[in-house]
């Protein structure tokens, strides 16, 4: 399909030594690692994602993947 | 937006800035997968500066997809969220709140293009027939199940459920999932005032001559047998 997607892995997690259980790893779409992919330089992702979100799990065990995404503006 | 896409000038002007059928694929994956929490977030399209790049056009990449398949909340305001929702739904999802930066609108403006027109609704069928047939989704899931299924008495233990409720959630997507492909033919001819679907076989002769264009897609591995539709 005529379609990006950020490419990923299943991970079994440990955070500092406690199992965190199964995970997606994905790309990160930012300026360093889409280049790699699709060869071109980009000066706008723009993406209206209010926050990362992880379900089955209370959002509070998880600060680590609330990432706001507003759009990027790369130069 | 207010230029008509049915005159040729306009509509080239906008095609070399932007990639349409990333476009038409992008509300495909959409609305096949039935989501609901799309458009007004989680929409994400780039184009590269790089003067000899291969993606110099506007596109789009796939983002955060887990409400699809009947599952989270719908946030978009999509007519329906079940397995029986109409292939053209997002077609209507006009409204500030729903596509509030105007994709869909883009859509239909370049739908005014009897060329776009075309193309978009073959590839719907194309698609239907390939990445979105009940064998590839089904499979898909499968695979994933798979390389799940060892992990997941511990990762539920860890986040106080139990495997049993994860295997009845499996059952529930893969029953949505069958729901969808099945019935899409019936949606697929009330949108487009279609008739059928038609099994047809392309093949070759000799069988190794070559691959076949059919619509959006070319088909190497022959005989490939398909379902289309008639009353274009």
């Amino acid at each position: 399909m005529n379609l990006d997607v950020r490419n990923a892995e299943k991970a079994i997690v440990y955070i500092n030594g406690a199992y965190w259980g199964v995970y997606d790893i994905r790309e990160n779409p930012t300026n360093t690692i889409i280049p790699n992919i699709i060869t071109d330089r980009i000066n706008t992702i723009c993406n209206t994602s209010r926050h990362g979100e992880i379900h089955g799990q209370s959002m509070a065990d998880q600060p680590l993947f609330l990432t706001g995404q507003p759009c990027i503006v790369i130069s | 937006m207010t230029n008509s896409m049915a005159n040729a000038a306009n509509y080239n002007y906008v095609n070399n800035l932007y990639d349409g059928t990333s476009l038409v694929d992008y509300v495909i994956a959409n609305a096949m997968t039935v989501c609901s929490d799309w458009l007004n977030y989680n929409t994400g399209w780039w184009r590269g500066m790089d003067s000899t790049g291969t993606h110099r056009r506007w596109g789009y990449i796939l983002w955060d997809n887990d409400a699809t398949f009947g599952h989270y909340i719908n946030y978009t305001g999509i007519p329906n969220t079940s397995a029986y929702a109409d292939i053209c739904d997002p077609e209507g999802l006009t409204t500030i709140n729903s596509d509030p930066e105007g994709h869909i609108q883009v859509l239909n403006r370049l739908r005014q293009n009897p060329d776009f027109n075309q193309f978009y609704i073959s590839r719907i069928i194309d698609l239907w027939n390939t990445v979105f047939s009940c064998d590839n989704m089904i499979g898909q899931l499968d695979s994933i199940v798979a390389k799940l299924d060892p992990e997941m008495s511990a990762h539920a233990n860890r986040w106080n459920g139990t495997y049993a409720e994860w295997l009845l959630n499996v059952d529930t997507l893969r029953t949505f999932i069958l729901n969808r492909c099945n019935n899409l033919a019936t949606g697929i001819n009330s949108c487009y005032s279609l008739n059928g679907p038609y099994e047809i076989t392309l093949t070759a002769d000799p069988i190794s001559a070559g691959g076949i264009k059919l619509n959006t897609l070319v088909h190497d591995s022959l005989p490939w047998t398909g379902s289309y539709f008639g009353g274009w």
